[in-house]
């Protein structure tokens, strides 16, 4: 069987099993259950905010049927060489199994309570779930196993042909990069924001129109490449957030970024031997430096950017000689 | 969008500016609705003036290749901007060869005029 279908069939098992346990132990304790249901338990174990029982049933649900989701996803679709699968999948399986084994405990803590207030949750219950999630987590990277796949050859860029520069001649290339991604996070953030605000919840509203300012900032950017190197900044801001000076640059080239294959999203990421700003997926300016690692920004028109940049640096070490 | 100046060339370096953005209009990689660098953050790139790289725009502007807007910055224009970017660089082409024949403004205007009564 191929790795990634044995990594993702272990992910969506364990998250199945898990949730039916979670969900079956509710539904056989039903009628021993109090409603509310004590939901959240304070330093000292006893209950100190309560749900509504169809509500819990609900949101364990749900959680459990995010985050395996979630995990899954990572697992298909993220590009996890060497031992980062296997790390991925332990962490999922575990992830799951302490957050299932948390709210079983929390049933169970309730279970022939007359009222909600009166549940405690002994605190030894959390070394327990802590325990199934390590036992768990290590099973998992023992029958997961390494990824023998070989890491595919088309992530490597290909280096541009750099531009003939006159001796005293001044070359500028720039270019702004949108995100639809990020800007549809700001435009959403704004829209429940505002709502709540006009529902006069102030504190939550505030945060979270707070919140959308730095993804704003970032759902567009201004990459150029000049006689300093290479520079990106929001539209606005006199420093560019990320530069690199022509002496730290070793070659250019143009390649294809998958923001969530490669990156894992989108943003400024780092990577093990990569850093990028990506804002999306598509085209990308890769920058090998001269320590050996690579940079690379999404943006079109990435071919121009390269050779300039190949240009500008060549330019400089012939004049260094 | 590539811009390409020379210090030592005779041409004022606005001129240079302008001339990079039109052919970069001209020939499709900018187009309508595509907007500018800032003239602070070109200028600084450039290492040149900020008026500098104003007058280039605002011979554009003139061209009506370029809107300028207070705020936005400057943004190309809708109508057919790559013809009207080729249009505006054979002009110059054609008053820089009037000028080398020694031609003078009334001369050229005079030559363009006959041009226009007969079409």
């Amino acid at each position: 069987m191929r790795w990634k279908v044995r990594a993702a069939l272990i992910v969506a098992v364990s998250y199945v099993a898990v949730t039916v346990v979670l969900l079956g132990t509710f539904v056989s304790w039903r009628d021993r259950l109090p409603d509310p249901m004590a939901s959240h338990f304070g330093g000292g174990g006893q209950a100190d905010d309560v749900m509504s029982r169809a509500a819990w049933f609900w949101m364990s649900g749900l959680v459990m049927l995010l985050i395996g989701a979630m995990f899954l996803a990572m697992t298909w679709w993220g590009r996890n060489h060497g031992s980062h699968g296997r790390v991925l999948v332990s962490v999922a399986v575990a992830i799951g199994v302490a957050l299932a084994s948390l709210l079983t405990f929390a049933q169970a803590a309730n279970l022939d309570a007359a009222s909600a207030e009166e549940v405690v949750m002994p605190l030894w219950h959390l070394g327990v779930g802590a325990g199934l999630a390590l036992v768990a987590g290590l099973l998992c990277w023992w029958i997961t196993g390494p990824d023998s796949t070989p890491a595919p050859e088309g992530s490597t860029a290909t280096p541009e042909e750099p531009l003939r520069l006159g001796k005293g001649e001044i070359a500028v290339w720039t270019r702004t990069v949108g995100s639809w991604a990020l800007g549809v996070v700001t435009a959403l953030t704004v829209a429940v924001g505002a709502l709540l605000a006009a529902s006069g919840v102030w504190v939550a509203a505030v945060a979270l129109l707070l919140s959308a300012l730095p993804a704003a900032a970032l759902s567009r950017l201004n990459v150029t490449v000049d006689r300093r190197g290479l520079a990106v900044a929001p539209p606005g801001l006199r420093r560019p957030a990320k530069r690199i000076g022509l002496d730290e640059v070793d070659t250019a080239g143009v390649r294809h970024v998958s923001a969530f294959a490669d990156f894992g999203g989108w943003g400024y990421r780092v990577r093990p031997g990569a850093s990028g700003v990506v804002m999306r997926s598509g085209q990308a300016l890769s920058v090998r430096l001269r320590g050996g690692k690579e940079f690379v920004v999404v943006v079109d028109g990435a071919e121009e950017a390269a050779a300039l940049l190949n240009g500008l640096v060549e330019r400089r070490r012939e004049e260094g000689e | 969008m590539l811009f390409r100046v020379d210090p030592g060339s005779s041409t004022p370096l606005g001129d240079q500016i302008a001339a990079s953005i039109r052919g970069a209009i001209a020939d499709g990689r900018t187009p309508a609705g595509e907007r500018l660098p800032s003239a602070r953050q070109l200028a600084e790139s450039l290492g040149v003036n900020v008026h500098t790289v104003l007058r280039g725009y605002q011979q554009l502007r003139d061209e009506g290749l370029i809107e300028l807007r207070r705020g936005r910055g400057a943004v190309v224009t809708g109508v057919e901007p790559e013809a009207r970017a080729r249009l505006s660089a054979e002009v110059r082409v054609l008053v820089e060869d009037a000028r080398t024949l020694g031609l003078s403004d009334e001369q050229i205007l005079a030559l363009v005029r006959a041009a226009l009564t007969d079409h």
